[in-house]
């Protein structure tokens, strides 16, 4: 029997672009992609003492509508976006836009004080998170891409909603029937000089505008899970 | 004074049909008729599994052997495209038989092919192997038969047609089996079976047989009975025909002590329905019954025959025109504005009422839930489970039904071609089958996959596609190394 891999991802338009590709790479594991619309880290209610339970919601709600077993569940695998989250409060500058607009060196914003505190609590979260390695008995796993997934794979930054769909269709048009290449992909124009080992990939991007920049450890997750 | 028979269908093989490649189902009854020669539990069985998966293609070949036992031809329009090219379709078919105190097991094996040219559907060969039973299965009796007379050329050259057996000292007695061979070119002609149709059924009823001679006929008059006037196989098709709202196909079992009325009868239901007087009378009878069981189902509902004009037709015989009406709380209208649920019950109910209470019933209908009610059905289904004693041999798609059902009911379809029907293995009595089912087709664990999603995971992008054929307007920005790569990956 198969055991079924949990991602949870921020956005539904992450889901589009990534859950075929994995599902094709890991044809023998049944693959689901939950999205959390990325109320993991900015919801404030959401803190260390009930994140797991949160995340929990999500496996819970898939393995009762798919009647599974909690053993029935291999691994959950969360990706964040890291969002800039780990750079020097230097780096959120003034803007004049209510919205957070990255680029390569800044954050910003019309109410920096908004920004210091999102990547505090997010910051805050991914660190608990990243010291986590099971929730309720499964085993838990967390990766990212920077500085979120539109940045790491389309190499665009600040997309509409409508582009973002746009891009995540396309996206997958491009890697349909040679989803192998996904992974060379991610080790060719992503990873971007992070190291190779899980702990050491964390941080690396912790240091600097590493979490504003291009880059992902998401390859590791292939390495680690050698493809059957 | 006639003995009481009952024919019940054990196992069902097939092989070279429509999507399967080979296929075997063993029925609720299989191993309590092969091993202790009895028939114990409700013979319900559910075939279940993903679109193409092979489940109509069992009812369809279902549909052939009623239709073969009971001495008619396969039509060609029908069937033809479901056969492969230059190859034999098999089906071979074991039946528990009770024929008073003697009880036997037989297995017919057919072999069909298509004939593109005549376009005909003619039988290969056939084979009827039979056991009686004694302590236990006694020594297996078997008879061969292939057809030479295709050929028109065999028929000039006087090949001569023949009854093989293994064992000829046994078939040596059976003087059936002697002169075939005017039979056997009019069942070239017809298409038809050697052992079953109508001639042979007549010559078997010879005074002064030998134990050889009775055991044979024991067999192929039961099977032949059996297939006229006690095993009903609805196609989807005929409902289409219930679409077209002309008329509803009521399938129909009465038996009385001198006669028993079986088939399909169109109750027609734009006013064009005649009848002779006699068939009027009792499909009065069969409304009757109907409505009994449609208040339990739907409370307020009854079906009316009203009887619109009686006339002598040019044989002297009085022709009944009806027309039919449903009656919801005093309030008539004609039954055609029904919804299909509910014409497809009115189809189905006189049959499932008669399997119910007869044990020589077999009922094998494709999508038994189409249109219905689920928690309705689920009731439907779990009734019968429990107490029907007759067979019912459904597809399905409804889950819920799952649920009424025990393990043993459940047949499940699969994706393998080569091994198109499983029973689903490792479910404990705790276990709700209808989530053991979905965890299987999400997880497999079952000897055989039952779904593969791989190719469905495709089908919104497919659509996104489809109707942007030209892309959406946007590019992803490899470098030119990547897009290379992606080029000739």
């Amino acid at each position: 029997m198969d055991k079924a891999v949990i991602f949870i991802v921020e956005g539904a338009t992450d889901k589009k672009a990534l859950e075929n590709i994995f599902k094709k790479i890991y044809r023998h594991k049944e693959i689901h992609f939950e999205f959390t619309h990325g109320d993991i880290t900015s919801d404030e209610k959401i803190n260390k003492s009930n994140v797991e339970a949160e995340i929990y919601k999500f496996v819970d709600n898939y393995r009762k509508d798919k009647k599974l077993r909690v053993s029935d569940i291999w691994q959950i695998v969360q990706i964040f976006d890291t969002d800039g989250a780990y750079i020097d409060d230097s780096c959120i500058v003034q803007g004049e836009s209510a919205e957070f607009v990255y680029s390569e060196e800044h954050i910003s914003c019309k109410n920096i004080q908004k920004v210091k505190k999102r990547n505090k609590h997010k910051k805050e979260l991914m660190d608990y998170l990243l010291t986590c390695s099971g929730i309720k008995g499964i085993p838990y796993r967390c990766y990212y891409l920077s500085s979120n997934l539109d940045h790491a794979l389309y190499n665009k930054q600040n997309l509409s909603d409508g582009l973002k769909r746009k891009y995540a269709e396309a996206f997958y048009w491009q890697f349909m029937g040679k989803e192998h290449l996904f992974i060379k992909y991610l080790d060719m124009e992503v990873v971007n000089g992070v190291p190779d080992g899980f702990l050491a990939s964390w941080r690396y991007i912790k240091e600097d505008l590493h979490s504003l920049q291009r880059h992902t450890n998401l390859n590791i997750y292939f390495k680690e899970n050698p493809i059957l | 004074m006639k003995e009481k028979k009952l024919v019940r269908i054990l196992e069902s093989e097939l092989e070279n049909f429509k999507n399967v490649e080979y296929g075997d189902i063993r029925y609720v009854n299989y191993s309590n008729a092969e091993y202790r020669a009895e028939l114990k539990e409700p013979d319900i069985n559910g075939i279940y599994g993903q679109n193409g998966s092979g489940k109509t293609a069992m009812i369809e070949a279902l549909d052939m052997l009623q239709r073969i036992m009971g001495g008619k031809t396969i039509s060609y329009e029908e069937y033809a495209g479901m056969f492969p090219e230059n190859r034999a379709m098999k089906l071979s078919t074991v039946f528990f038989i009770e024929c008073g105190e003697k009880k036997y097991k037989a297995r017919y094996g057919l072999s069909l092919k298509k004939n593109t040219e005549e376009r005909r559907i003619q039988i290969h060969s056939e084979e009827l192997v039979y056991w009686q039973r004694g302590v236990s299965w006694k020594k297996e009796r078997n008879a061969f038969f292939c057809n030479p007379f295709y050929d028109t050329q065999s028929i000039m050259e006087d090949t001569s047609a023949q009854v093989v057996s293994e064992d000829k000292g046994a078939a040596g007695k059976i003087r059936f089996f002697r002169s075939v061979q005017n039979l056997a070119v009019f069942c070239a002609q017809k298409n038809v079976s050697l052992f079953f149709n109508e001639i042979f059924y007549n010559s078997l009823e010879a005074e002064g047989q030998n134990d050889e001679e009775m055991a044979f006929s024991d067999v192929v008059k039961a099977l032949f009975e059996f297939a006229r006037m006690r095993f009903q196989v609805v196609k989807v098709n005929q409902l289409g025909a219930n679409y077209s709202n002309a008329f509803i196909p009521v399938n129909i079992h009465a038996e009385s002590e001198n006669e028993i009325l079986q088939g399909c009868i169109p109750l027609f239901m734009n006013g064009r329905g005649e009848f002779t007087e006699e068939i009027f009378t009792k499909l009065e009878h069969v409304v009757m019954a109907i409505n009994v069981a449609l208040k339990a189902i739907i409370p307020n509902l009854s079906i009316e025959l009203i009887k619109t004009k009686e006339e002598k037709n040019k044989e002297g015989i009085t022709v009944v025109q009806a027309e039919v009406y449903s009656n919801r709380d005093g309030k008539k209208f004609l039954t055609k504005y029904e919804s299909e649920g509910i014409k497809r019950m009115v189809s189905l109910l006189n049959y499932l009422i008669s399997l119910y209470n007869n044990p020589s019933i077999c009922l094998a209908v494709d999508e038994l839930d189409a249109g219905v009610f689920e928690y309705l059905l689920g009731e439907l289904v779990g009734v019968l489970a429990e107490e029907a004693k007759g067979q019912l041999i459904f597809t399905s798609h409804n889950l819920r039904i799952m649920e009424k059902l025990d393990k043993k009911n459940i047949i499940c379809s699969t994706i393998n071609p080569k091994n198109r029907y499983i029973s689903l293995k490792g479910i404990e009595k705790t276990n709700n089958r209808r989530d053991f089912y979905i965890r299987a087709v999400v997880l497999g664990g079952q000897k055989e996959r039952l779904y593969d999603d791989t190719e469905l995971q495709d089908i919104g992008y497919a659509f996104q596609k489809a109707g942007n054929p030209e892309g959406n307007d946007v590019e992803i920005d490899f470098s030119a190394e990547f897009l290379e790569l992606l080029k000739n990956g």
